[in-house]
């Protein structure tokens, strides 16, 4: 068994450079995702809004949501997308196999009566039994469909939609009610080139390590997979994002495979063998829950759902990466690095690291040294995070806010965040 | 072991560098806070001295203190106070922005590097052009500013010159909105409409002889999007050979004199091969009323575009005769066109109804 220390050590060293490695790329991105979220937030204005409310120029947009059930949080949901300020706007509700009390619920809550409105065959999707409309006004329409997957769901909306434009939001996704006036204004100003418009807003100050620690996910995320991969043209949009896009794009791209992420991702693969210039732009949208929406644990669901949506990008297209442009060689492989890689090193090393020490502290000494080392720049990362983004972003916090946040880095580094990962699996 | 030692070093000085930042971040955050304590307190006192400026008070010492110490909110005041009355108490408000030196500020501001400064200059000064005496100042500055890089700077100027600009810099704006990016032509267009007819004279028509696609399209849409009867000739354009002009145009019949020419258009657009262009001009034959598209718009029915046949039958539920003639299409074989035909009776039936 001493025998095998120098190669535990090999693997232990290699490991730790690997995982430096990793950190000291995703520092240089987060640091440009701070520059590009920076520049994207001077120039946001929201000074055509009032115009874009009232001309008939804007073009119509159906948002689609497809919410798990009937609860009165998503009622709730469905009412703030009503409640939504754009001109034309219609509210696509897909409900999965609903039962007979879920589909009564919806039906006594929005007063839905049978629409005419029929779907169009432009992509495939999960047969639909009915089509409703609420109070006869087409601005809110309720589809039933059989057991589909998320895809089938979103494709059976595209299908129903009349408006060009084709916004998705889930029911974690936090939006203000001037979003949609948001994500048009790009599409609008270069129709040729930009291909979608995805928002990000800056959570609210969570409470509890908890809380701080999702934060913290949420803001490395949304400052290297947003942000900093803008700089190679190849932006996602980070989770809890509303996303817009085009439906002629959408049934070029014959329609979701998955949620939206794995949309996003087709829609560069196709942009760029179409070989034409392609671009998705990211919206700031502050925040503006109301405060009757529950508020409990908001991030988690939203961090949730964004790892289940990065496991079917991955599924569908981690093979394909080299046909992808800037999105198949840094994006992808950086998502499948932190997704599965990273947690294995870190947990091989920190378990090799230990029994080295067991069999040969003194030779096991420097590499545990390293070892230390390589957790503790994965903390000065975070840190970093958490000031670059006080300097890009200026978020409405109090100082003692902002010092918790910073300090939250050392127990997430020191592997709060795989507890958070196993109470969710759990979950 | 040298290497791990230097990369410890290397790691405390970047925590140590952390730590110098975080507490810079908090101490700006800290003078952030107190900052927005000391204006919430201020403000307050700006308005009063404000009132009773607008009042009638002559003295101006008290706000030429704030104009000294707290610039920004007593422009921010001065701003809000200005959208909210009018008349002379408003040209009060125009003497005390020059009075204060605010117009030279702000003109120094559009020269600002920093997009964020020129924007709140050209912001303020696009609200208070309305006055004579700040509009002396300014000079060509709205012009410059229409070739900013920055749109809401262009879109403040935009607004500026349509509400007090003279002709020929309306029609400056009306030519660059044709060039901007279909989002400002949107936002800009908004701002032309009260010029309509005056661009109508000689801007517009000489746009849609253009012989670039895009310009005759750009100069469509925004005539549509106006929304008000125009003086144009605009048949020629019904036998475009794109697509996208003679659907543009379609739309448009509907804002232009009905005129045998234009009616002509409209009705070789109903009868056009494509579906976009004779769905539009469905729709505008059904706004019209022409009695003599009721054929056509019965032969729209059955071209196999459930779209086309919807609107198509939309148009004809207008009029009492096309009423008649959906009657007719309801009993035919076509399901298309007598689904279309019933659906629109019916909107029709509950219309009556209600």
């Amino acid at each position: 068994m001493p025998a095998m220390v120098p190669w535990i050590l090999v693997v232990v060293v290699s490991a730790c450079v690997v995982l430096m490695a990793a950190d000291l790329w995703e520092l240089l991105v987060l640091a440009l995702g701070a520059i590009e979220i920076a520049r994207r937030r001077a120039r946001s204005t929201d000074a055509g809004n009032r115009v874009l409310l009232k001309s008939s120029l804007t073009p119509a947009v159906s948002v689609i949501a497809v919410p798990p059930d009937a609860s009165a949080d998503s009622l709730l949901f469905i009412r703030r997308l009503l409640n939504l300020h754009f001109g034309q706007h219609e509210v696509l509700v897909v409900l999965n196999d609903p039962s007979a009390a879920e589909l009564a619920v919806w039906k006594e809550e929005f007063r839905l009566e049978p629409s005419r409105r029929s779907p169009a065959t432009l992509l495939p999707a999960a047969p639909v039994r009915n089509v409703f409309s609420s109070g006869g006004s087409d601005s809110l329409l309720v589809v039933t469909q059989t057991k589909g997957d998320l895809a089938d769901s979103l494709n059976a909306g595209v299908n129903l939609a009349a408006g060009p434009y084709i916004a998705v939001a889930d029911s974690h996704t936090r939006f203000s009610e001037s979003v949609l006036l948001r994500l048009i204004c790009p599409l609008l100003r270069d129709p040729e080139n930009i291909i979608g418009a995805c928002t990000w807003s800056w959570p609210s100050a969570a409470r509890g390590i908890a809380g701080r620690v999702q934060t913290l996910e949420y803001l490395r995320t949304l400052l290297w997979r947003s942000g900093g991969l803008s700089h190679w043209n190849a932006c996602l949009p980070p989770p809890g994002s509303m996303v817009l896009l085009h439906r002629d794009t959408l049934v070029t791209a014959r329609g979701f495979r998955a949620g939206t992420l794995a949309m996003v991702i087709h829609l560069y693969a196709l942009a760029r063998a179409q070989g034409r210039p392609y671009r998705i732009e990211l919206v700031p949208d502050p925040d503006s829950q109301p405060s009757n929406v529950p508020l409990r644990e908001p991030l988690r669901e939203r961090l949730l759902q964004d790892r289940s949506g990065v496991r079917d990008a991955l599924r569908l297209f981690g093979s394909r990466l080299p046909n992808f442009g800037a999105v198949g060689w840094v994006a992808v492989p950086a998502m499948w690095f932190g997704q599965y890689v990273r947690p294995l090193l870190e947990a091989a090393a920190l378990v090799l690291g230990a029994v080295a020490l067991v069999r040969n502290r003194v030779e096991a000494v420097p590499a545990c040294a390293l070892l230390g080392l390589t957790f503790a720049l994965r903390i000065l990362a975070s840190m970093t995070a958490v000031i670059l983004n006080e300097a890009a972003e200026r978020p409405d916090t109090t100082p003692g806010e902002l010092a918790a946040l910073f300090f939250s880095s050392i127990p997430e580094g020191l592997g709060y965040r795989y507890a958070q990962v196993g109470k969710r699996r759990r979950l | 072991m040298s290497a791990v030692t230097g990369l410890a070093v290397t790691e405390i000085g970047w925590a140590l560098l952390l730590a110098v930042s975080l507490a810079t971040a908090m101490l700006f955050k800290s003078a952030g806070r107190k900052r927005a304590a000391l204006e919430a307190k201020v403000r307050p006192e700006i308005c009063e001295s404000l009132a009773l400026y607008m009042g009638g008070k002559s003295d101006l010492t008290g706000l030429r203190g704030f104009a000294k110490f707290h610039p920004q909110l007593l422009q921010a005041a001065i701003l809000e106070s200005h959208a909210n009355v009018s008349g002379s108490v408003r040209e009060r408000l125009g003497d005390l922005a020059v009075e204060l030196y605010l117009v030279e500020h702000w003109l120094e501001g559009v020269h600002a590097r920093h997009p964020a400064v020129r924007r709140q200059a050209y912001s303020a000064m696009a609200r208070m052009a309305d006055h004579h005496r700040v509009r002396q100042f300014l000079g060509d500055v709205p012009v410059i500013g229409l070739r900013d890089a920055d749109e809401q700077i262009r879109l403040d100027c935009a607004e500026l010159i349509a509400r007090c600009g003279s002709a020929g810099q309306i029609r400056e704006v009306f030519d660059l909105s044709l060039e901007d990016t279909p989002l400002m032509r949107l936002l800009v267009g908004h701002e032309l409409r009260r010029h309509a007819w005056a661009l109508c004279a000689e801007a517009v028509p000489r746009a849609l002889r253009s012989p670039h696609r895009k310009t005759v399209v750009a100069a469509l849409k925004l005539a549509v999007s106006w929304e008000c009867s125009l003086p144009l000739e605009v048949s020629l354009l019904a036998e475009h050979p794109d697509r996208e002009v003679r659907i543009e145009t379609m739309r448009l019949l509907q804002f232009v004199p009905a005129t045998p020419e234009h009616r002509g258009a409209l009705q070789r657009g109903l009868g056009d091969g494509d579906l976009g262009v004779a769905c539009a001009a469905a729709s505008a034959a059904g706004r019209l009323g022409i009695p003599e598209a009721i054929p056509l718009l019965t032969s729209c029915l059955r071209r196999g575009s459930a779209e086309l046949a919807a609107t198509a039958a939309a148009a004809l539920s207008m009029n009492p005769a096309g009423c008649q003639a959906l009657e007719e299409q309801t009993r035919i074989d076509d399901p298309m066109a007598s689904k279309a035909a019933r659906e629109a009776l019916e909107d029709v039936g509950k219309a009556v109804c209600s």
